[in-house]
């Protein structure tokens, strides 16, 4: 393992258990109820870390993970459970429903009180981006970024979440014959002033990264889990690199990604191939950025639930974050 | 959510589809599955042979690919050209019931499938999807296409049940009427009788309740050997969590009276010819409905098991009922303050429960529940949600 790759690991690492003891801390102070999105859950210590006696509301996207013994050995930070599993260690412990392409990640504790907490994360609810107390399970750390969302944001997230729970079709619940359909509830698609959705039939997530990438005059830095050519991103950064931006890319190690960076090395863009890198973030002219849970390839920017937050100058700390998290692994 | 679902179709269908039976589901599941397969690859413009639906439903079996087309295709439903492609019947009415067929949902279980059958996927002509039960049923028993034909076809179709009279079997005719409110079976030697019903059934997230029903007879001869047969699918339809409500519109004689009160899972309610009252036997028997022939005799205690003396115990019972609700499953999507004021108001309690004492009463109701049945009691608390 070279020098700059058992570095990463470090910084991983150490982000990793951070982030850890920021949501523990936020869990251990939920007053009355947590909200809980992820794509893939597969946490086994997570939901201990309420307080008894609180509801917990747990959103997923995917149920029916297929993967080998030997996927698990090899990543086992990515370890997610499979539907039997979340049916016998999940289900009885909250109000669990999977909802069609919920790619959202978030922490949100009591989010109709005054003392609303709310976390965006770009990993899933597993210990690759958690950290857990059996470190059998905790053996890679992946890239990832976290945000603490405004009040407004927060209000604005738990809306969205309630419509995910109540009110999107083909909605199905664990119960103890197993997942269930549920019957949605009538409500209306909340409308969204701060934060940036996708979904629901609308792009707005979509629409402001390609307006930011755009914009630069500078610099670019991006990073993503996946990247391909056909990403609407793509000819804008090849535009970018072609007029003298300096565009630099981060990308998680895997074929569909190397094919996608040879692309863009033979447009002039650099890219830098970072085993689990899972983070979905892009910086504009350091002054101006977007963490969001969406991948920045075709489908992740056209399908699914995604949601994203702007990082600028007005929300400084959130800018000086993602500002760090590209220079560390520079 | 609640879904409120209401049939007036061919009433022993309707109680079989919307009570989740597991009778030979799987086997429909399977049928339904193949010809949703073939019918969904034709409107795609592919082609679609015994091999593909092996591949795709079958983990690549064949034999038991065989095994499901074989009937469907003996019966009609299911087309073999030279080429070995196979395709839905092209006959409007064969191709209906197939595809009424292929419209039901099921859920697997822990083992077997249960048959769910949707508010929208009640297809609309209740005969042509009796048509396709029928079929399934008797697949295994072997059944020719000239059988298939002829049960086939819409109105009326052939049923082969006892007689009400003469307890033979027989080849009745059952057709549901214009507007739909009589399922008409008519014997030769028997005369017609008409049972009228209609029934609704509310379904809350995923879970059917009981619903309501309503029962009325007319004809020739009412008597319980006309009527008889059917509370055997009336007792199939009972018998689950909480009580369907029953209301007779036709004046029942004692005979048809007492045997819907021996079922249990009904809460009569008004009977032509009876008078209802609630009376409380003692301070520490419950209250009851009693009903009354015009003579003053008692028929027989049914209705209510408890009633709540003061708002406080309205509280407890109404709270009770929802708690029960979440732990069998349910989300509570009622706002609690306003399910309690509910209660309160129908037993006659002007002043409410006290401000707070709902939110206490559900933090001590919900002290030992498990975490996925406290958030289920606590979800239109906690979202602000109200069916």
């Amino acid at each position: 393992m070279s020098d700059k790759t058992t570095n990463l690991k470090r910084v991983a690492d150490a982000e990793r258990k951070e982030r850890t003891e920021l949501i523990k801390s936020m869990l251990a102070g939920a007053g009355q109820m947590v909200s809980l999105g992820t794509f893939l859950f597969g946490h086994p210590d997570l939901i201990r870390w309420v307080p008894k006696e609180r509801r917990i509301y747990l959103t997923i996207g995917e149920a029916d993970i297929e993967f080998t013994k030997a996927d698990a050995i090899a990543d086992p930070g990515k370890y997610a459970w499979l539907r039997s599993d979340l049916a016998t260690k999940a289900a009885g412990l909250c109000l669990l429903r999977a909802v069609p392409g919920h790619h959202l990640k978030y922490i949100l504790v009591d989010p109709f009180s005054e003392g609303a907490r709310g976390l965006l994360l770009t990993s899933n609810l597993t210990p690759s981006g958690i950290g857990v107390e059996s470190l059998s399970d905790a053996k890679v750390s992946s890239h990832e970024m976290e945000v603490e969302l405004s009040a407004e944001e927060t209000r604005e997230l738990a809306l969205l979440a309630r419509y995910n729970l109540f009110g999107v079709k083909k909605v199905r619940e664990f119960k103890r014959g197993g997942l269930q359909p549920v019957s949605p509830l009538p409500m209306e698609v909340p409308e969204s002033a701060s934060l940036l959705v996708n979904g629901y039939g609308r792009l707005g997530l979509t629409d402001a990264l390609l307006e930011c990438v755009s914009s630069a005059k500078s610099s670019v830095r991006l990073c993503s889990y996946t990247f391909d050519t056909d990403s609407r991103l793509f000819p804008i950064l090849k535009k970018l690199a072609s007029s003298g931006v300096d565009v630099r890319l981060m990308l998680n190690v895997s074929l569909a990604n190397k094919r996608a960076s040879d692309a863009l090395s033979l447009a002039g863009i650099k890219v830098t191939s970072i085993d689990k890198m899972h983070a979905k973030a892009v910086l504009v002219d350091d002054s101006s950025g977007i963490v969001s849970t969406a991948n920045f390839c075709r489908t992740g920017l056209t399908d699914g639930i995604n949601i994203g937050v702007w990082c600028s100058s007005a929300v400084p700390q959130r800018l000086t974050r993602l500002k760090q998290f590209f220079s560390d692994r520079s | 959510m609640i879904t409120t679902i209401q049939a007036s179709g061919a009433f022993p269908v309707s109680i079989y589809a919307l009570g989740g039976e597991f009778m030979r589901a799987s086997k429909l599941h399977e049928c339904g599955a193949a010809i949703s397969l073939i019918e969904e690859l034709r409107q795609l413009g592919e082609t679609c042979d015994v091999s593909k639906v092996a591949k795709v439903l079958f983990a690549g079996r064949l034999k038991v690919a065989r095994r499901i087309l074989q009937p469907l295709i003996g019966a009609g439903l299911v087309v073999v050209d030279a080429s070995g492609c196979l395709s839905v019947c092209d006959s409007d009415e064969v191709r209906q019931a197939s595809l009424a067929l292929s419209e039901l949902r099921f859920e697997p279980p822990e083992r077997g499938y249960k048959l769910v059958l949707m508010p929208e996927s009640i297809p609309p002509s209740a005969a042509c999807l009796l048509s396709a039960f029928r079929v399934v049923e008797n697949l295994p028993r072997g059944f020719l296409s000239d059988h298939f034909n002829q049960v086939l076809v819409p109105s009326p179709v052939h049923e082969h049940v006892a007689c009400v009279s003469c307890q033979k079997q027989g080849p009745f005719i059952m057709k549901t009427d214009t507007d739909s409110t009589f399922v008409i079976y008519k014997h030769a030697r028997s005369g017609v009788l008409k049972i009228s019903y209609h029934f609704t059934q509310e379904q809350v997230d995923g879970v059917f309740r009981p619903g309501k029903l309503v029962i009325g007879l007319e004809g020739d001869d009412i008597k319980e050997k006309s009527w008889g047969w059917l509370m055997g699918s009336l007792e199939k339809m009972a018998g689950r969590r909480g009580k369907w409500e029953v209301r007779v519109t036709t004046p029942a004689d004692d005979a048809l009276f007492s045997s819907l009160l021996k079922i249990s899972g009904y809460a009569l309610t008004d009977v032509p010819g009876y008078m209802r009252a609630i009376e409380s036997k003692g301070p520490f028997d419950s209250h009851r409905s009693i009903f009354y022939r015009p003579s003053g005799l008692s028929v027989k205690c049914h209705g209510l098991s408890e009633m709540p003396e003061d708002p406080s115990s309205a509280v407890d019972l109404a709270l009770r009922r929802l708690a029960k609700d979440a732990e069998d499953g349910v989300v509570v999507i009622c706002q609690p303050e306003a399910h309690v004021a509910e209660l309160c108001r129908r037993f006659g309690f002007e002043t409410g429960p006290a401000e707070g004492e709902v939110s206490e009463a559900m933090l001590a109701a919900s002290a030992n529940m498990g975490g996925a049945a406290r958030a289920r009691f606590f979800a239109a608390n906690d979202w602000g949600i109200s069916a």
